[in-house]
């Protein structure tokens, strides 16, 4: 957008002006965006160009992450931020993030060994106001031991409306659903 | 976020505040923390959650554990819980107040702990 003898300003207009009227397909944008800033070719500077898409947070989330516990922290902000346009209230969005937290604690430490595996969460919202998220993990379920398990679970029950956990040839999908905006659990 | 946490004594009381996450993220920093926070000639500990945002079952878990240790050594073991939050739900729910003092400040957390009440 700098070019000799011309201001700043001009250039970054210029720019405004083709991403505006460019079309929508990213590639094709920067196609348009090289053929109308550098008509004539190379430069002789570097010229470097980067597209971005901001997009607002589905109706559905779906996303994968390393089971490792420093995924843990990851998936609360995620979720939360997602109930949050969902229509969640500060209690909803806490208890739903800690009961997710759990089940991904529980996959992490159950269903794999000690080489890395992959957690799914995903989560969607009824037209009823229930949220459903689901933390699937495709590994081996060891039966839980010991006595902080027993409490990951009964926060995951006190926290939501309901707990189900269905154990598959290739993996356990704990599912909860919440009603969005109540006002006591 | 991490947890913070700040030792400190009254008297023959130690005072652990935790303030942040008291998680599976932070437990293990945290485990050491807290038992090296109870002195052999203490009385009691009081653990003040006033101002932590977020517990789980680790926490929790530390919180039992912590409780279990300070039983064995006769000593008495009391908790500072935040009212209305995610915080006080949890306790609630893992019914903490069986193996701990339950108060709302830290005021009557330690009066209660040196009254033998």
């Amino acid at each position: 957008v700098e070019r000799a003898g011309e201001s700043l300003d001009a250039g970054l207009e210029r720019l405004r002006m083709v991403v505006r009227a460019g079309p929508d397909n990213l590639e094709h944008l920067g196609d348009r965006m090289v053929g109308e800033l550098l008509p004539d070719g190379p430069t002789e500077d570097d010229a470097a160009l980067l597209l971005g898409r901001a997009l607002p947070l589905s109706d559905s989330l779906l996303t994968q992450l390393p089971a490792d516990v420093d995924s843990i922290p990851l998936m609360r902000r995620l979720l939360g931020s997602w109930l949050y346009e969902a229509g969640a209230t500060q209690a909803d969005v806490e208890d739903l993030s800690l009961a997710t937290s759990e089940a991904c604690a529980n996959a992490i430490e159950h269903a794999y060994g000690p080489a890395p595996g992959v957690l799914e969460l995903s989560a969607t919202k009824e037209p009823s106001g229930v949220a459903l998220v689901a933390i699937r993990d495709y590994g081996n379920w060891r039966p839980p031991r010991g006595k902080n398990r027993g409490r990951g679970l009964l926060l995951m029950e006190g926290l939501t409306d309901s707990v189900e956990v269905v154990r598959g040839d290739d993996g356990t999908t704990v599912q909860l659903s919440r009603r969005l905006g109540m006002e006591a659990a | 976020m991490s947890t913070n946490v700040e030792l400190d004594h009254h008297d023959s009381v130690g005072v652990a505040r935790l303030s942040g996450d008291v998680d599976i993220v932070q437990a293990r920093t945290l485990r050491k923390q807290l038992l090296a926070a109870v002195r052999n000639d203490d009385l009691a500990l009081v653990v003040d959650l006033s101002d932590a945002s977020y517990i789980d079952s680790v926490g929790v878990s530390l919180l039992f554990e912590l409780a279990e240790r300070l039983a064995g050594r006769q000593l008495r073991f009391a908790v500072v819980m935040p009212a209305g939050g995610l915080v006080e739900r949890v306790l609630t729910i893992v019914n903490l107040d069986s193996v701990a003092e339950v108060h709302r400040d830290l005021g009557d957390a330690l009066a209660a702990v040196r009254d033998g009440s």
